[in-house]
């Protein structure tokens, strides 16, 4: 429950802001000048603002669409990211969020329209390529959808753009943005999804796989292609199993037609951004697993790595064919 | 292992001060100290006498900070009387935005304590102000408190609360002693609120930011050097929670020195396979 709520005083005016902002009645509003007097304070402590993060609405001034970095893809030659929104609601121990910021606070940018051009121009400057533009890297980008309408507002968009490809990688089982338009055909709603156990574990406040996946086949039935997110890998005791199980379940539910693409990546992270989250959850049991040091990135051991991608790429071809798999390996 | 919170007070003067010395059973600490200081037996709470103003209240936090060798998880929160526009005499408002006279620069205390008290924003001032115009609160101590205080703990650990003493239909000048004390006496029930919620993440902080007691057990049998006591405290996080129950000095019994400590921890690591159906 959000209940302190920083605005930009640029946008204070602004239809979106009013929108957001009285969603909220009551809650303490602060008028601030820039979000990154809140954001990049020093001295905060994003462990506990994760207990109760406040939200701050600000205006995005440039790098609206950022290249993709190396090693994350579903085919296309171009890949991009745009984030109306830093942080997110849920609190995956995984997640290299907690390393990236030092606050948990959730920053949403209210001037979506200039997300909007930025996309335009993109598509416009690779008109010969097959352009990507993921959403939800800095944040999930349907977790808030209720409040932010970001899905909704640019959903239409690109129905303009056929020859663009638009991802949202969520964890969330919100539908009205998906229910409430016409089935785009070039955009995937993708789901990030690992065995129940270990979500149960890492995927604080998210909702469960179970009602993930019940959720990805009613998507699927209205028609919209799907992304299945098998990412990161997580070690432990019977992982072959666990995999096996989710692996079948998932494929046994999901009819193919529906199913867009599959990736699958390994747990990876940049050390110093390791460090930061380990000082964060000193505790945590992901931590307590065979993780290596190896050059600029903390990763399971290259045996484990190559153990767990080999199994889930055999298990993949057992239900589709190779060309729709992608393995992502985000580089240090 | 048992994990104990640290709350350090700063109170500008000694009326502000009594009914919470009073409540939590504080003592005088000696009496050479440069300001009035007050603990209670358990060394869990500290308070500080700073004065009025800015500087006073700075200078009073560094010197509680040394002077009652506060941990980083330590709570800092500041409470005091403060003058307001709005008039409304004997409220209670906890700070989420300061500024000051001489600064173009706001300051935000962290809001992650969830409270039914009011936020308010709050300027400080250098010299008594009896223009009040539209101002939520105005003090003289906040902004000084609250940039020492953040140095030491992070700004979810500092907290300032206000209590309106004095405003357009209450003149500054009838504040006496008791009435300064009726004040807080009368809003304590709150301010322990907020004490407790403080108190519970400072908790919560110094389980993470404790070194794990078996470590100095370790370093005690075998010499480590700086960089091996790194990466000991790092293994040992880890190998207890792989290993919860299990003794780490039963473990390492073996071991012949620092080196093989940190091998041997490694390679057990290295074979763990988490059983995530028991978490």
């Amino acid at each position: 429950m959000i209940d302190t709520i920083y605005v930009e005083n640029d946008i204070r005016q602004h239809q979106r802001t009013l929108k957001i902002l009285s969603r909220f009645k009551p809650v303490r509003t602060i008028v601030i000048e820039r979000f990154g007097e809140i954001f990049n304070q020093r001295r905060q402590n994003y462990r506990i603002q994760k207990k109760n993060p406040a939200l701050i609405l600000a205006r995005k001034h440039n790098g609206h669409v950022l290249e993709a970095p190396k090693g994350f893809g579903i085919g296309g030659t171009k890949n991009f990211y745009f984030s109306h929104m830093y942080n997110c609601v849920y609190d995956c121990r995984y997640c290299f969020l907690q390393g990236m910021y030092s606050s948990a606070n959730y920053v949403v940018f209210v001037n979506y329209e200039d997300f909007d051009k930025q996309i335009e121009a993109t598509i416009k400057r690779y008109p010969d390529e097959k352009v990507t533009f993921f959403s939800g890297y800095d944040c999930d980008s349907l977790a808030l959808e209720n409040i932010t309408g970001f899905a909704q507002h640019i959903l239409p968009n690109f129905g303009n753009y056929p020859t663009a490809l638009l991802e949202f990688r969520t964890k969330s089982v919100q539908v009205i943005p998906f229910t409430s338009v016409t089935v785009q055909p070039n955009c995937i709603i993708a789901y990030s999804l690992m065995p129940d156990q270990m979500s149960a574990a890492l995927d604080h406040r998210a909702p469960s796989v179970k009602r993930r996946i019940e959720v990805i086949c009613q998507l699927a039935r209205l028609g919209w292609k799907i992304g299945l997110r098998f990412d990161p890998l997580i070690h432990g005791l019977d992982w072959k199993i666990q995999y096996k199980d989710l692996i079948e379940c998932v494929f046994g539910k999901i009819p193919r037609e529906a199913i867009h693409s599959v990736s699958f990546g390994p747990l990876r992270f940049p050390k110093a951004m390791y460090r930061k989250i380990f000082k964060l959850y000193p505790d945590e049991m992901l931590f307590a697993g065979p993780l290596d040091e190896m050059g600029s990135i903390v990763s399971y051991n290259g045996d484990i790595e190559n153990e767990m991608t080999d199994f889930c790429r055999q298990m993949f071809a057992k239900f589709i064919p190779d060309s729709i798999v992608f393995q992502c390996t985000p580089e240090g | 292992m048992n994990y104990h919170p640290a709350i350090r007070w700063v109170v500008a003067l000694k009326p502000e001060a009594q009914p919470i010395i009073n409540t939590l059973g504080l003592s005088l600490c000696k009496k050479e100290n440069e300001y009035p200081t007050y603990m209670d037996r358990s060394g869990e709470h500290w308070l500080v006498i700073s004065g009025i103003g800015k500087t006073n209240t700075a200078d009073a936090v560094v010197y509680l900070n040394k002077k009652s060798t506060a941990p980083p998880w330590a709570a800092w929160i500041n409470v005091g009387i403060a003058g307001s526009g709005l008039g409304d005499y004997g409220e209670i408002y906890m700070v989420d935005r300061i500024s000051c006279e001489m600064s173009s620069n706001s300051l935000y205390p962290g809001v992650a304590v969830s409270t039914e008290i009011p936020r308010s924003s709050l300027l400080t001032v250098n010299q008594p102000k009896t223009d009040y115009q539209e101002q939520e609160l105005i003090d003289m101590e906040g902004y000084g408190f609250y940039e020492a205080a953040n140095k030491f703990s992070c700004r979810e650990l500092v907290a300032i609360l206000k209590i309106v003493s004095d405003g357009p239909n209450s003149n500054v000048r009838e504040l006496t002693r008791k009435k300064i004390s009726a004040l807080i006496s009368n809003n304590i029930s709150k301010i322990l609120e907020i004490v407790s919620s403080l108190s519970e993440l400072s908790t919560f902080e110094a389980q993470r930011l404790t070194i794990p007691g078996e470590c100095h057990e370790v370093m005690k049998k075998w010499h480590f050097t700086v960089s091996q006591k790194h990466q000991l405290i790092y293994l040992v996080h880890r190998w207890k929670t792989a290993f919860s129950g299990a003794s780490l000095i039963y473990t390492l019994g073996h071991c012949k020195n620092a080196g093989s400590v940190i091998k041997y921890l490694s390679q057990e690591i290295e074979e763990t396979e988490i059983d995530w159906g028991q978490i």
